[in-house]
């Protein structure tokens, strides 16, 4: 009935969750929940909402622990469910936030200051994971179901209701943003006009 | 194109969702030039090193895990009735039928003699009604429940069939089922040997678990759920739909066990049930406190005495309202 990858511990404490063992419930929770947090955070930056869906998951997990049928990892299940989840909430959510076209269209609106930290030493990774961060709200959504769902353009056009041609500014907006974090971290030239300038450089 | 439509290009190509006619246009674009190419990797190395962006989270694992604990035990869950397969239809039909037949056989051996069994049938019309039936089976009917059962349980089955609701402890005998017919008819609750309590209305049927297994079936089509002790299902006959929870303490039995019980219950389930045993109206205007977790053992002490040792461990206060509307305000979770 259940096929949980290949992980003998993980179909033991399936085995166990499907009796209604609670301290299994507690294991899976206790190996999964910060990293399904870290994965529902990439499209939804909001950490009351991750743990409001994260924990649906795991209720969602205890409810179906009969019959549970898992072909992939228990990892790869829970986080299918998560991002299933997340993408869900924000169709829920489309009306106030998705379908507003100004919010799509509008320049980035991060401030200078949040632009200055970037100045500080980092490495080229953290500078770009703090660039991800200060992505626009959409711009940075469409990227992460992008880069770290593997979803296309097409898919993720559908599920949150927007144009092709709108995921593709996007992605463009981001790729472009990337870039220039990276020649700046090559460049030590005047930092904050650098960045400033590709911020509201690149608006068309 | 422009060099926006190349990022997309090279981003498509990143992803792997890019086509071999995508791939020629990006190809002549790399190789025109050498500012290209290097724009081309410039992309290809930023993409490859954002692969690590995480959150970094540090939540407290045990309130987390308290919180949703919470919300299992409030959430109950619910799901279509399953209908069975044409052949999973016809075993059943077969199987009604050699009870038929065997029925036939048996009553054509006995007519003669006139050893036909005869039914007994018990109702409760006032207050909880004790039922000792004759495999000592003890069964405890609430007012306006009604049992039919035969005098001697002589076949395969002990079978009883109950109208309103009923609390079973049934005798372990696990040569004979014990099996309970719903008052519609339909479907029905098996036992070997367990305890549990049965609510119908024309709406619902509800069967809870306090010890052991059942099997119940909601209705002649439907495929059977096995419920374990703890256990609830709630069967929405218009729906269709079967929701089955766990439940932690049995206060729906208050009536048969005389008091009420907590077990970790959230503060909102202990709101409820004092209502419901108490027939008042109470209201917890602290929101935060609904998912407290209270324990206290059975009692049956007068509801200002409960609200009193409720209000001094949560620092609540308690005002009456109404003659049956009492308000619980402030206080905090333990």
């Amino acid at each position: 009935m259940m096929s949980p990858g290949h992980d003998p511990t993980e179909q033991m404490l399936l085995a166990a969750l499907s009796r209604g063992d609670e301290a299994a419930l507690r294991q899976i929770f206790d190996r999964y929940y910060n990293i399904l947090l870290g994965n529902v955070y990439r499209i939804i930056p909001d950490e009351d909402a991750c743990q409001d869906l994260v924990q649906e998951v795991f209720v969602e997990l205890w409810r179906k622990r009969a019959e549970l049928d898992i072909h992939t990892s228990l990892q790869a299940y829970l986080r299918r469910a998560a991002v299933n989840r997340a993408l869900n909430y924000l169709k829920t959510q489309r009306r106030v936030q998705l379908q507003e076209p100004d919010q799509w269209s509008a320049a980035a609106d991060t401030s200078a200051a949040d632009i200055r930290q970037l100045e500080k030493q980092e490495s080229l990774e953290a500078a770009l994971h703090r660039a991800i961060d200060l992505l626009p709200e959409k711009c940075r959504l469409v990227f992460s179901l992008s880069r770290f769902e593997q979803m296309s353009h097409k898919e993720i056009a559908e599920q949150l209701g927007i144009s092709v041609k709108t995921i593709e500014n996007q992605i463009t907006k981001a790729m472009k943003m990337l870039r220039e974090v990276l020649l700046h971290s090559r460049d030590l030239s005047p930092v904050v006009i650098w960045i400033l300038n590709c911020w509201f450089g690149h608006r068309g | 194109m422009q060099e926006n439509d190349y990022i997309v290009l090279l981003h498509k190509q990143l992803t792997g969702e890019i086509s071999p006619a995508e791939q020629l246009l990006l190809s002549d674009w790399i190789n025109q030039s050498a500012d290209n190419a290097r724009f081309a990797d410039d992309l290809r190395l930023a993409w490859e090193k954002s692969a690590g962006y995480e959150k970094d989270f540090q939540p407290d694992l045990n309130a987390a895990f308290r919180q949703l604990q919470a919300r299992i035990q409030t959430e109950p869950l619910s799901i279509p009735l399953q209908v069975l397969t044409f052949r999973q239809r016809l075993l059943r039909v077969a199987a009604v039928a050699a009870v038929l037949i065997a029925g036939l056989w048996g009553y054509q051996q006995f007519s003669g003699a006139g050893v036909v069994p005869e039914s007994v049938v018990v109702s409760s019309e006032k207050g909880t009604k004790e039922v000792l039936l004759p495999d000592g089976t003890r069964v405890w009917l609430r007012e306006g429940a009604s049992l039919a059962y035969a005098a001697a349980f002589a076949g395969k089955k002990r079978q009883v069939k109950l109208s309103g609701e009923a609390y079973f402890e049934v005798a372990s005998d696990s040569s004979k089922v014990f099996h309970v017919e719903m008052q519609d008819q339909k479907g029905g609750v098996e036992v070997l040997g367990t305890s549990f309590y049965v609510r119908q209305n024309a709406q619902e049927t509800a069967v809870t678990v306090r010890t052991g297994k059942v099997r119940f079936t909601p209705d002649a089509n439907s495929k059977s759920v096995i419920l374990a002790a703890g256990e609830k299902a709630v069967l929405d006959k218009s729906k269709k739909l079967l929701t089955t929870e766990t439940v932690l303490t049995f206060n729906e039995l208050a009536w048969q066990t005389g008091g009420l019980e907590f077990i970790r219950t959230p503060m909102k389930q202990v709101v409820s049930d004092l209502e419901a045993y108490y027939g008042v109206q109470i209201t917890l205007s602290n929101t935060s406190l609904q998912y407290c977790k209270h324990t206290a053992p059975l009692t049956n002490q007068p509801l200002e005495k409960v609200l009193e040792s409720l209000s001094l461990t949560y620092q609540m206060q308690v005002k009456q309202t109404g003659p049956k509307e009492y308000l619980l305000t402030g206080g905090t979770c333990q």
